[in-house]
């Protein structure tokens, strides 16, 4: 029951379970928060979170050091895009006048 | 002086930078292939080529990192990772929704363009609750879920640990507040 193979099945399968959740979190919170700057905040923090965990948890099950490290360079990738695409997003939006909302 | 010129321009080149890149596209390519050997023979030559478009490309702002600091702030930006997803998650799942949307400015002693700079932007965005909507010359113009949190101090804790970690010397201010009272 407690060999070191079921255990990191185990956790592997906690950490993508969590990783799913948080997808649907960052997916709830593009509906129910009020305005663009906010559902930027719901879906790169709650992706970013999403993703890292659902990496994590099939990095265990690689079969090889070099699939597992291809995992977390696709969550590398998707995280510098996803911060750096937030902030243009953002950004032009302010210029247009856009104001934040200040109560949901 | 009495070196010949030969000589000169070969010292004159910078190796390092060219080392560093082939090593790290080398890296790239076994991580991408999983090593095959056969690979090899078409990424050795893609390895030269994208070391030199890189070095002919880059901007060539020289940066020394901190490798001891690299690695705390690695598990630094694990931990906020998580605190922001959990945050984010609270607000989301309560039906009365608590936000307390604003915009903050959050006042800055890295420059724009440099590598610390792009690195503190791309990495509020990721923080608990905090997101770059507009970069001025000595500050950022942060959109926050709570403006009751304490960002200032949040943000100010990643800027000092990215100045420590591009070893840039950096002065922790906590005296913002001050200036403030005395205007008011």
């Amino acid at each position: 029951m407690t060999n070191p193979v079921s255990i990191s099945q185990w956790l592997s399968a906690v950490l993508t379970v969590s990783g799913t959740f948080f997808f649907i979190v960052g997916t709830l919170g593009l509906l129910r928060f009020p305005d663009i700057y906010s559902r930027l905040h719901a879906l790169t923090k709650a992706d970013n979170l999403g993703l890292g965990l659902l990496v994590a948890g099939l990095a265990l099950q690689a079969d090889t050091l070099s699939s597992a490290l291809k995992l977390i360079l696709i969550w590398l990738l998707v995280i510098v895009t996803s911060a750096t695409t937030s902030f243009l997003i953002a950004r032009t939006t302010l210029e247009q006048g856009i104001q934040p909302k200040d109560k949901p | 002086m009495l070196k010949s010129p030969s000589t000169q321009q070969f010292l004159q080149i910078s190796w390092r930078p060219i080392l560093v890149r082939i090593l790290l596209f080398a890296c790239l390519w076994w991580i991408l292939t999983g090593g095959t050997p056969a690979s090899w023979s078409v990424g050795v030559p893609a390895i030269l080529i994208a070391s030199y478009i890189s070095l002919r490309f880059s901007r060539a702002i020289p940066f020394k990192l901190d490798y001891l600091s690299l690695l705390s702030f690695i598990l630094f930006f694990c931990w906020q990772s998580l605190r922001a997803g959990i945050d984010v998650a609270k607000r989301v799942l309560q039906p009365r929704l608590p936000l307390n949307l604003g915009l903050v400015e959050f006042p800055t002693q890295l420059s724009p363009g440099t590598p610390a700079h792009t690195l503190l932007v791309n990495a509020i965005n990721l923080l608990p609750g905090t997101l770059v909507t507009r970069i001025r010359r000595h500050s950022l113009t942060l959109h926050v879920l709570d403006t009751q949190a304490p960002i200032a101090a949040e943000a100010q804790a990643l800027e000092t640990r990215i100045a420590a970690l591009f070893r840039l010397p950096h002065t922790n201010s906590s005296n913002h507040e001050k200036i403030g009272n005395d205007i008011s």
